[in-house]
């Protein structure tokens, strides 16, 4: 009895990871492709293909910022993975902590203007520093339509985070 | 004296059995070391200690085989595991399991025969999960989930253009379209992906064939050995292998499923263990442009 248990001890870790995921994926917004459920190549909400948009309010304007610039690759790819409230709670107070200036000036045609982290810019000092009321941080999964094949954005979570 | 003699016979053949598990059980480690040096994801933390660790097993055979090690080794594995739970592949956890699984046998006097097993229960469960996936899919069973990898995975490009006839050109608009998507901070746009409808039938005909294989894979290693299904269950995993990777180039995961393949075959499977084995020392040459070579040849 004991040896049998033994001898299928690493098959019921794998059933018990499998099932954790499988939990996971349809209570906590994980990809399918991630966490040891072998979900991979099975639908195209895929971690790499998961946008996070972060826009920060300045005196009723919208700025854009890249996630990049304050994320390590493991924990930019964490929150694509499994996106959760204290992940991007964190990120948020991250982001409301530094200094952002404007990357470029913004065509008169888009809609908004990309801001880039001060200590990254080359000519950051010469810029002026946007002040931050708040910051939204949004992660977005593909969705595919079957009957009319169209590709959409669907939001996953969206956490708003004012400057105190 | 007949007695005598054949019990003499059967402790020869134990001895030989003995000696050829032995010598397969050593063959499979070394396998699985490669395999783990080579095609393993790990963190940034342990991977010197890692790469320092596995030669050394690789050269003396008395490490390789030795219970300290594999528990040093899982653990440290384990350990550097963690910071990528939620966003390392699914053969990383495959290998990680092939791990435990070397450390585990090597406590059991018949060490060969308990990794064999869970080779094949690895195996069969790993493709369960995988086709329980692909059921779960409507867009994956309606093929538009391979439509879609073939417009925007670059590993898939080369087969599209081949089998599908999606040329750079239908793939580069579609492409821009949907990366225009994803980085746009509209949140209403919606796209539809062009492509045509030998496009859409080959796309169907992969949904199908891959749960079909997956399936057959999953229900022929798990069953018992006895029946006639597992008796056969070398030739799907090997078919799979050989429509699989060469156009996926996952190189982790066949290399891992070249090894288990190899383990799980039992003394008995001599042809099936020459197979496995070639298929190992063939994963390198998955990574050429087949598709490439091939469409070149047609139009020569």
């Amino acid at each position: 009895m004991y040896k049998s248990i033994l001898k299928n001890l690493i098959p019921i870790l794998l059933c018990v990871i499998a099932f954790v995921q499988i939990q996971k994926v349809y209570t906590k917004d994980l990809t399918p492709w991630k966490g040891g459920g072998f979900g991979m190549f099975a639908m195209i909400d895929r971690m790499e293909n998961r946008p996070v948009h972060i826009t920060l309010w300045s005196s009723g304007e919208e700025y854009i910022v890249n996630p990049r610039d304050l994320l390590a690759n493991e924990d930019y790819y964490r929150i694509k993975s499994l996106p959760d409230k204290n992940a991007l709670d964190r990120l948020a107070s991250d982001i409301l902590e530094q200094k952002w200036v404007l990357q470029e000036k913004a065509a008169k045609t888009e809609r908004y203007s990309y801001l880039k982290l001060q200590n990254n810019f080359e000519y950051g000092s010469l810029h002026k520093t946007i002040p931050a009321d708040s910051v939204t941080v949004e992660v977005f999964r593909l969705k595919m339509n079957i009957q009319s094949n169209e590709i959409s954005l669907n939001s996953i979570i969206r956490l708003k985070k004012p400057n105190s | 004296m007949r007695s005598v003699v054949n019990r003499l016979y059967y402790s020869l053949e134990d001895l030989h059995n003995k000696h050829l598990r032995d010598r397969l059980l050593e063959l499979t480690v070394i396998m699985s070391l490669i395999t783990v040096l080579l095609f393993m994801q790990h963190s940034r933390l342990l991977m010197g200690v890692i790469i320092l660790l596995i030669p050394v097993a690789i050269l003396f055979k008395e490490v390789a085989l030795s219970r300290l090690y594999w528990i040093f080794l899982s653990l440290l594995m384990m350990i550097g595991f963690f910071p990528l739970y939620f966003t390392a592949d699914n053969h990383t956890f495959l290998t990680l399991y092939w791990i435990f699984a070397i450390a585990l046998s090597l406590w059991f006097t018949n060490s060969y025969s308990v990794l064999s097993y869970n080779s094949r229960i690895l195996i069969g469960l790993c493709f369960l999960f995988a086709t329980f996936w692909k059921l779960m899919s409507p867009e994956f069973l309606a093929g538009d989930f391979f439509l879609f990898t073939f417009l925007t995975d670059s590993r898939f490009f080369d087969f599209a253009e081949l089998t599908a006839g999606i040329s750079p050109e239908m793939r580069s608009e579609n492409l821009s379209i949907f990366e225009k998507m994803i980085e746009s901070t509209n949140r209403t746009e919606s796209v539809v992906l062009e492509a045509s409808g030998a496009a859409l039938l080959i796309s169907k005909f992969m949904a199908y064939w891959t749960v079909f294989i997956e399936g057959w894979i999953a229900i022929a290693f798990l069953l018992p050995r006895k029946t006639v299904v597992s008796k056969y269950r070398d030739i799907p995993l090997i078919i799979f292998m050989f429509t699989t990777y060469p156009i996926a180039t996952v190189r982790g995961f066949a290399a891992l499923l070249a090894v288990m393949g190899f383990a799980q075959c039992g003394e008995e499977n001599k042809i099936m263990r020459v197979v496995y084995l070639s298929v190992f020392v063939l994963i390198p040459f998955f990574s050429l442009p087949i598709e490439k070579i091939l469409m070149n040849l047609i139009v020569w």
